[in-house]
């Protein structure tokens, strides 16, 4: 029986491919459909992915979005990145709300996508250098 | 001001319209909400003073009503955020910190001499332009602002979400005005 130290090296493992995946989907969505909302919520969903797999490479699973935000922000704050990773994913959150409301002009999507696509990189990027 | 209470009016709800059926007259519904406040010395709780709801018939709305009180700076709209969020009136506290965002941008491009139009987003790039605060500084206070601003007309944040959100905000107006008294 797999320890629970290594279930959620595992479960580190498929959150950051999950991650990739939606980004990969996210982003075809809007190049080839240009479909708003749909690469909005998954680009989301990546960014949440992406807090799942630094949480679980730390031995840590926080289930709710609002642990997963509380867990953000004490990275955040530990590697003194705060004033960039936790607004970055604030604009994730606006296109989360986009993808239900559709309350965004074309250039405050776009102000928000592009924030989101480097939150993902720059979770990655840490994900990556924790290996 | 110190020690002295100074009355605002405060248009909440600007929004939230609601857009009726047309009742005698052809008159359409748009409702304002006018909340008069209290500025009082720091430590005091939020007391709104008094609600006035009123619908508005499109001859009043061209006849230009002047507003009860002139623009508050950006720190008397924090120092009002401030209040409301502390008497836990969230989305009302959101409004004011947009307010006072919008309002610090606008100080800044007036202060550094530069353009701006009603977007802001690329007065925000200009800020950053020198190279004097990280790159995104500007666009993201913009972006955190903008979703308060989201919240206080759609209640769109969950719980967990409206604290932090607050305070990302409103550490970028105290970074640029100090801590309102």
């Amino acid at each position: 029986m797999a320890s629970p130290n290594s279930q959620r090296q595992q479960q580190a493992v498929r959150h950051e491919l999950r991650a990739r995946n939606f980004r990969r989907q996210a982003v075809l969505l809007l190049e080839r459909d240009d479909d708003l909302d749909c690469a909005g919520a998954l680009i989301y969903e990546s960014a949440k992915q992406c807090i799942n797999a630094l949480a679980n490479q730390q031995g840590l699973n926080p289930t709710r979005t609002g642990n997963k935000e509380r867990f953000l922000i004490d990275i955040a704050q530990r590697q003194d990145t705060f004033e960039a990773l936790v607004p970055l994913w604030k604009l994730a959150d606006q296109l989360h709300i986009y993808a239900d409301r559709e309350h965004l002009d074309r250039q405050d999507f776009m102000e928000a996508w592009e924030g989101s696509l480097l939150f993902i990189d720059q979770m990655l990027t840490m994900y990556g250098g924790a290996q | 001001m110190h020690g002295a209470a100074h009355l605002h009016w405060v248009k909440f709800v600007h929004a939230a319209h609601v857009k009726g059926d047309n009742h005698g007259g052809g008159i359409v519904a748009d409702w304002v909400i006018w909340r008069r406040l209290w500025s009082c010395p720091a430590g005091a709780s939020a007391s709104p003073y008094c609600i006035m709801v009123k619908p508005q018939t499109d001859m009043e709305k061209d006849m230009t009503t002047p507003e009860p009180a002139t623009e508050m700076t950006a720190l008397e709209y924090l120092a009002c955020a401030d209040r409301e969020w502390a008497a836990g009136n969230h989305q009302e506290a959101s409004a004011l910190i947009w307010k006072a965002t919008k309002a610090t941008f606008v100080g800044l491009a007036k202060e550094r001499g530069l353009e701006y139009d009603e977007e802001l987003i690329k007065l925000a790039k200009a800020l950053e332009a020198d190279g004097k605060v990280y790159k995104g500084y500007y666009r993201l206070s913009l972006g955190v602002g903008k979703l308060l601003r989201d919240h206080a007309e759609m209640d769109v944040l969950e719980d967990y979400e409206q604290a932090s959100t607050y305070d990302l905000a409103r550490r970028f107006l105290v970074e640029q005005h100090g801590e309102p008294r």
